[in-house]
């Protein structure tokens, strides 16, 4: 039921990007987080959370309805539920930015990927990736989202990002150069 | 020397992109279609909406980051400088530290901490709210995010008065002010911009680290008493 703050929204024109995003994915969004929390009202919780944190991002999306802006919802989506699913189940195991710290560093890799590099070389070595990867490269390089503005999306600090985007890139490569040699 | 990647950006984003698409459509195929199974609560379903709402008004306050806005605030800095429209003119004078960019119904305002310009790491980690509310309004909405503070107070008539509090470091405050006169005010002999535009009447304040805004359709003096009673909470 639309609430008192809609009937101020006079014409469909006056729609905000903010009100068009919520009722085109607000029920993927809701099952998203359902899936991961198991729990309607914190479900609920993840959608509103999720909301505070694309309203300061708004300005990164240009079409509603389209393949990149629904991977964008559902990944801040997720990332909100999986975070309140472990702060609930109150794990006191490191956390991955912590252990992101202590690994020794990857090695380096100077050299260039062959130039013949394909999309579908590099979808295959996407796949191979952790999730957290695959997550905050789709956030810098599909969702053009500086690295400050995925800080705060994934909830953890802005070395963190920097370091956990370096490190995504770094293993991306490795699986690349491995293969092309 | 950490390597640049070298898998071209169009290749990795569509590469990224097209994972995404997979994985996310094998899983969840549909998209508006969901609405029909899952409806958020009403509870949720307010929050949300008046989110929306505060996007939609014209104090809708975007924090964005003067990097990304080099090029606006050159315009905007040309624009300040030779502008004629007296209706905005206060909006230049009582700051010196932020740059207006004047449109025909509405005007931004950059401000920029030149004593912080690395807002980086940077936090709301104090909060101020007024100390004095009309009689009859009571507080019903709050909210506290990484770098700003708002709350919303109403009465009985759904008047509303609204309160927000926002670091100062490399924001920017998008202002209706069609149609709208503006005025020079002094709040506890700091000067401030006040303004009223279709029956609301609004009062902008920048102290040292934060830009405050209050608005509401209540009396200026009430208005100003409001503003005049803003003190740190915690």
């Amino acid at each position: 039921m639309l609430n008192f703050y809609l009937c101020l929204l006079d014409t469909e024109e006056e729609k905000s990007k903010m009100e068009e995003l919520y009722h085109t994915y607000k029920g993927l969004m809701l099952k998203v987080a359902f899936d991961i929390l198991k729990d309607y009202d914190l479900a609920n919780d993840a959608l509103h959370n999720a909301f505070l944190k694309i309203a300061h991002h708004l300005n990164k999306l240009d079409e509603i309805q389209c393949h990149k802006t629904k991977a964008y919802m559902v990944i801040v989506i997720e990332n909100v539920s999986k975070t309140m699913y472990n702060k609930r189940k109150k794990q006191n195991t490191i956390s991955f930015d912590e252990l992101e710290y202590e690994i020794e560093d990857i090695k380096n890799f100077e050299e260039d990927v062959s130039s013949e590099l394909t999309v579908q070389i590099v979808l295959d070595k996407i796949k191979l990736l952790p999730d957290i990867y695959k997550e905050i490269l789709t956030l810098k390089y599909v969702n053009d989202l500086s690295d400050k503005s995925i800080a705060k999306i994934l909830e953890i600090s802005n070395s963190a990002a920097r370091k956990r985007l370096e490190r995504a890139r770094i293993k991306l490569t490795e699986l690349i150069n491995k293969e092309q040699n | 020397m950490k390597n640049a990647i070298s898998i071209p950006n169009d290749i990795l984003s569509e590469a990224l992109l097209r994972y995404q698409n997979e994985r996310i459509d094998n899983k969840y195929p549909l998209t508006g279609e969901y609405n029909e199974q899952m409806e958020p609560n009403k509870q949720t379903e307010e929050k949300i909406n008046r989110l929306i709402q505060l996007e939609k008004k014209p104090y809708f306050i975007l924090i964005n980051t003067i990097g990304k806005r080099v090029a606006c605030i050159i315009i905007a800095m040309i624009l300040a400088m030779t502008t004629t429209v007296l209706s905005v003119e206060a909006f230049r004078e009582p700051f010196i530290n932020y740059i207006i960019e004047t449109y025909e119904e509405w005007s931004t305002i950059s401000f920029n901490n030149s004593e912080s310009q690395n807002s980086e790491g940077i936090v709301l980690n104090e909060i101020y709210e007024p100390s004095y509310i009309p009689e009859g309004f009571t507080k019903t909405f709050e909210e506290e995010l990484s770098l700003s503070y708002f709350c919303e107070y109403s009465n009985a008539n759904n008047e509303i008065i609204v309160y927000q509090q926002n670091l100062l470091n490399n924001i920017q405050v998008n202002i209706d002010t069609e149609a709208t006169v503006t005025e020079k005010i002094y709040i506890n002999n700091v000067e401030a911009i006040f303004y009223e535009n279709k029956g609301q009447n609004h009062i902008l304040l920048k102290g040292d680290q934060y830009v405050f805004f209050i608005a509401g359709n209540i009396e200026k003096s009430e208005l100003i008493k409001v503003a005049e009673s803003i003190e740190k909470i915690k």
